[in-house]
């Protein structure tokens, strides 16, 4: 690798930066629909491929192509009929394509009031025999269950395109891969294929048009270095519109145009770029060798590819950085080093970082992800490939195919180009069931019925091993319910919602003549993600002291305090919530029932097939879902208040562990990682200031490589917020284990003067 | 037979230490101190025997410990929850009834197995990053028996070992551990014996001197200067500089005074009396151009 020029950032990127809010487009509000719509009128009796194929097309032919004369890069991105639920009603009806409450959205919010999932279920009804099959039943138990908050479900996005095949190939390339495909297909698959290369040509003049956009704006600007970035663009887009792009640059701009496109197409939500330096490098490395690009221009164009992504707030967009070659030896480049530091200079929330180590990797890329951490955006997340490898041959991917994976959306390792997985299908809200087999079956917030398997009096419970069993009992029964509901439901998005032009990108989508919605791509998994683990295991841990060991209340009693929420009973909400029986102390009770759990709960999405001849991989992350469950679940034997947020990911109860961050993760540890083929989350808190000392920033990577060699699988960094900060001196008990740095050592802060707490809260604005 | 192995007595243990010697440590503070620095920022580990802490910000006003309390040290009332200091004789009962967690008994005694054990969880990570435990305090070189059983352990099992002191010990306490330590971390704090005396309210003849003596012998040593600008001027920092010039040091910490203690003495129910404020930049530029010439790598923390 060439020597590594210190960060700098251009006057031209200086200048995107500066405009970026007023450059995003406010044009096409609406368009979308409307142009799906005419065209489904047009075409009636079409199979539903074809009409989104149709509709993607002429779409791509009416909306604007907003080219600015200072624009480094062509392309936008915003939000299209943003909904959780795919619009199949609509489609079904043949009325239209789009779903009633499917609207578009000001690109700048995102309303979660859309997220609702019962047109899938009514879909299903009406393809299916009707509202009263046993399914149909299922499905109602199901969605009133998840309307309490024991599960969650997102169906749409979460993919990594096949941006590598389309950018080494290049789209003519797709299109002769289609007009190949045609000639062999059987009728069955006809539709498909044709609709895949409506769009894969569509895609060809979609790029022209930016190609004459560019032109236009170029001979309507002055200033001369603006004509060259604009000439720039229109010669890129005049080649890469149908061969391999034949620069860095070209290989950017067609990067940037082909996620453009998947993001016109789909219902969007984590749609993830995938390993971007690996993708990009050779075409820099070619480029720098001949002399044709310097590291700082390179830079430029990257820092510009941000800007565009970060068009598309809370996307979820994730970049994959760092990993390896298929040899194993490191990967890492200048392309690497480039994209850290676009995410520092930027300071955007869009693209998620995520990073791969490596153990041979130089010192240098240690230091530029902790500077990315330093900064305190949250990036990059650091992946172990050894872990995540076993992760998915566990999950029954190929072991040539592993080396090549990113990370889709939050923490989901998937084979990009490969892999359509619907990752946030299913999250089973883990307290839910503790809350039910204490409340007989009745909601703790809404006092409705909800699915309990086994009714049974609490007085009867004679030990803890019997409540433990039953709690197990109606883990599994809740978590196969769903399951089989998401699998009912899985089988109407091929019908609905097909997603030609990103199935073109994707493996075997063209030779097996089908959509990914329909398991055309070589790797469909189903999703099993879990939340609230360590409330559950801090939960049972309680009730095994306090009720069945200490006798302090009978298993009635507790019930009865947890459905009034503690109310009057405050010394014993903070005993239940002080006993140091928790997850994340490296304490032997506590961990070891993590474990149990964990291994039983991967166990049972194992054992459950999915209708593409797949399973459920397991998932041990919450996104924000520990939040909005958190609002949805009663009070618990945690001393946690009804309606409070749940424990993020499989990290420990907010202010349950006190022991520092080697503690939690002896804890965390104890779980096998290598289960979770679709991902974990361990987050670490730190102050700001923590890593500004190079002893501090050593210690904290001892601490990656120490979590890794132990297992571990995925380790992310909060820099402690001034909000974070406000809030632990507002309420110091939940925040007993936030540890900041003070000055030559650190302390908690809840041991710090209040006085000193507030000028910590004061510094925290300038550090980092 | 032997004789029980002496329990160590503990303030706390503090995991993921990044500032007490070497990579990723476990710093274990032990009580008793035999030194009285006005500036101290561990007052809780002075006495030997265990102080009550209480920290308002968290207390309910349950009242659970004014039941429990054998002594009736609580109060809750019109001034909120009031301690009677004197009257507390430690038992820990109102700490075991705290609901809150808002009352802590601050130290206890551990066995030489338990405290190993608790210092042994963290190995891996020592591995990883040159790491290892630092038994600081307090001083606690005083609890010799106790100190050098486990710095001896610890340093069968290959864990790294530091011992963070203030020196102010007869000289066979140092032979004691010396075999089995790893690093020192040595404060030195005045060169004048009166200032010394009135800062800290002992002399400096045995702590200068054991410096000289571990030097000697070959120890490792990272010296730490408290530098707290109400004692020092720049001409007893010189007079550090000069006497830690020569001397055959791995570095010299220079700690600017900080004011991060003040919590704890409230919490203690003691007063704290240094007015000065922290030293600025430019004062610790000063104070650092003074060691210019000294052969031990200077670290400004």
């Amino acid at each position: 690798m060439e020597r590594i020029p210190p960060m700098t950032i251009s006057k031209r990127i200086a200048l995107l930066k500066e405009r970026f809010e007023a450059d995003i487009t406010f044009e096409d509000f609406g368009l979308r629909p409307k142009v799906y719509q005419k065209v489904a009128a047009e075409n009636p009796g079409v199979s539903a491929d074809r009409r989104i194929a149709l509709g993607f097309a002429q779409f791509l032919r009416e909306k604007s192509v907003p080219v600015r004369e200072h624009d480094l890069l062509a392309g936008s991105l915003r939000f299209y009929g943003y909904s959780e639920s795919i619009p199949v009603r609509a489609v079904s009806t043949g009325a239209g394509i789009m779903h009633k409450k499917d609207v578009d959205l000001h690109p700048m919010f995102l309303n979660t009031e859309l997220f609702d999932v019962s047109e899938e279920i009514e879909h299903y009804k009406e393809c299916s025999g009707g509202p009263d099959t046993p399914e149909a039943k299922l499905l109602d138990e199901y969605y009133t269950a998840l309307q309490a908050g024991s599960y969650g479900r997102w169906a749409s996005g979460h993919v990594i395109a096949g941006y590598e095949k389309a950018i080494t190939k290049g789209i003519g390339a797709l299109i002769r891969e289609g007009e190949e495909a045609l000639k062999k297909v059987d009728d069955a698959h006809r539709d498909c294929v044709e609709a895949m290369l409506v769009t894969n040509r569509a895609a060809k003049e979609y790029i022209l048009r930016y190609r004459d956009a560019a032109l236009e704006a170029m001979a309507e600007t002055e200033n001369p270095e603006y004509k060259k970035s604009l000439f720039r663009i229109a010669e890129a887009c005049g080649n890469i519109c149908e061969n391999p792009p034949r620069s860095f640059f070209e290989a950017v701009q067609l990067l940037m145009l082909v996620h453009d496109m998947i993001i016109c197409e789909s219902v969007s939500g984590s749609i993830s770029l995938g390993r971007v330096d690996y993708i990009l490098y050779p075409y820099y490395k070619k480029d720098f060798d001949e002399g044709k690009i310097t590291f700082e221009e390179a830079s430029d164009y990257i820092d510009a590819l941000w800007l565009k992504f970060g068009q598309l707030m809370e996307g979820f967009q994730n970049v994959t950085l760092g990993g390896c070659h298929p040899d194993g030896s490191f990967a890492g480049n200048e392309v690497t080093v480039m994209g850290l530091r676009a995410s520092r200079k930027m300071m955007l929330d869009q693209p998620l970082i995520s990073y791969r180590c490596h153990p041979d990797m130089p010192d240098l890329f240690w230091d530029e992800t902790q500077d990315l951490v330093q900064t305190g955006l949250g990036f990059p997340a650091m992946f172990n490939d050894e872990i995540v490898f076993r992760a998915k041959e566990d999950a029954g991917v190929r072991p040539e195919d592993c080396w090549n994976y990113g990370i889709v959306g939050c923490v989901e390792p998937s084979i990009g180009g490969a892999e359509y997985s619907r990752t946030e299908e299913l999250r089973v809200n883990w307290a839910k069931p503790l809350e039910l087999m204490l409340t007989g079956g009745v909601c703790a917030c809404t006092g409705e019925t909800l699915p309990l398997q086994t009714k049974r009096s609490l007085e009867d419970i004679s030990s803890f091993d019997e409540f433990y069993k039953w709690y197990q009992d109606e883990l599994e029964y809740s978590s196969r319910l769903a399951m089989k509901a998401c699998n009912l439901l899985d089988t109407t998005y091929g019908s609905a919602w097909p997603v030609p032009f990103l199935s073109s990108t994707m493996a075997e989508c063209y030779e097996k003549g089908e959509d990914v919605t329909r398991g055309g791509t070589t790797y469909c998994f189903a999703t099993l993600n879990a939340c609230a683990m360590a409330d559950t295991v801090d939960s049972l841990c309680a009730i095994r002291e306090v009720v069945f060991e200490k006798k302090l209340i009978t298993l009635p009693q507790l019930a009865e305090i947890l459905k009034n929420d503690f109310e009057g009973q405050e010394p014993l909400r903070l005993l239940l919530s002080n006993l140091p029986e928790r997850f994340g102390n490296g304490t032997e009770i506590a961990d070891g029932m993590m474990k149990e759990l964990t291994d039983f709960f991967t166990g049972l999405g194992k054992e459950t097939a999915n209708p593409f001849g797949h399973h459920f991989q397991a998932g041990l992350y919450t996104v924000s879902s520990h939040a909005g469950m958190g609002a949805k679940t009663g009070a618990l034997p945690t001393g946690r208040h009804k309606g409070v947020s749940l424990a993020n990911a499989l990290s420990p109860c907010q202010g349950a562990d006190r022991m520092g961050p080697t503690a939690v993760i002896r804890s965390i540890t104890k779980v096998n990682h290598a289960v979770c083929g679709n991902g974990m989350v361990l987050d670490l808190k730190f102050n700001p200031a923590f890593l500004k000392k190079p002893s501090h920033r050593k210690g904290v990577r001892s601490l990656i490589e120490t979590y890794f060699d132990k297992g571990g699988m995925e380790v992310q960094f909060n820099v402690v917020s001034r909000e974070t900060l406000l809030a632990a001196k507002a309420d110091p008990q939940k925040y007993r284990n936030l540890i900041v740095r003070v000055s030559g050592f650190s302390a908690y802060f809840f041991h710090l003067d209040p006085v000193l707490q507030d000028e910590i809260i004061a510094r925290t604005e300038y550090a980092g | 037979m032997n004789p029980a192995k002496p329990e160590g007595f503990i303030s706390n243990i503090q995991q993921f230490s990044l500032d007490d010697g070497p990579g990723v440590r476990t710093t274990v503070f032990f009580r008793g101190c035999n030194l009285r620095c006005a500036w101290c920022h561990n007052p809780e580990c002075i006495p030997f025997q265990a102080v009550l802490r209480y920290n308002s910000s968290v207390c309910i006003g349950c009242g659970l410990c004014v039941q429990v309390c054998p002594q009736g040290c609580h109060t809750i009332g019109g001034k909120g929850h009031t301690i009677e200091r004197a009257a507390c004789n430690g038992c820990g009962a109102c700490t075991a009834g705290c609901p809150a967690g808002a009352l802590e008994l601050n130290g206890r005694g551990y066995t030489e197995d338990e405290l190993f054990e608790r210092v042994a969880a963290d190995a891996e990570f020592y591995q990883s990053s040159g790491g290892g435990v630092t038994f600081s305090g307090g001083e606690p070189v005083l609890q010799n028996v106790f100190l050098s059983g486990i710095l001896k352990r610890c340093h069968e099992a290959g864990i790294h070992t530091a011992v963070d002191t203030a020196g102010n010990v007869l000289w066979e306490m140092f032979e004691n551990i010396f075999p089995y330590t790893g690093l020192f971390l040595y404060d030195v704090k005045f060169i004048s014996p009166e200032k010394q005396l009135a800062a800290t309210g002992v002399g400096n003849d045995k702590i200068l001197g054991n410096l000289k003596e571990l030097c000697r012998r070959g120890a490792r040593i990272w010296v730490r200067v408290p530098l707290v600008p109400d004692f020092h001027n720049l001409d007893e920092i010189k007079k550090i500089a000069a006497f830690l010039k020569d001397l055959p040091l791995e570095r010299i910490e220079l700690i600017p005074y900080h004011r991060y203690g003040v919590g704890k003495y409230t919490a203690l129910g003691i007063p704290y009396t240094v007015s000065c404020k922290e030293p600025d930049t430019r004062w610790m530029e000063d104070a650092a151009a003074c060691f210019d010439g000294c052969k031990a790598k200077l670290i400004v923390q």
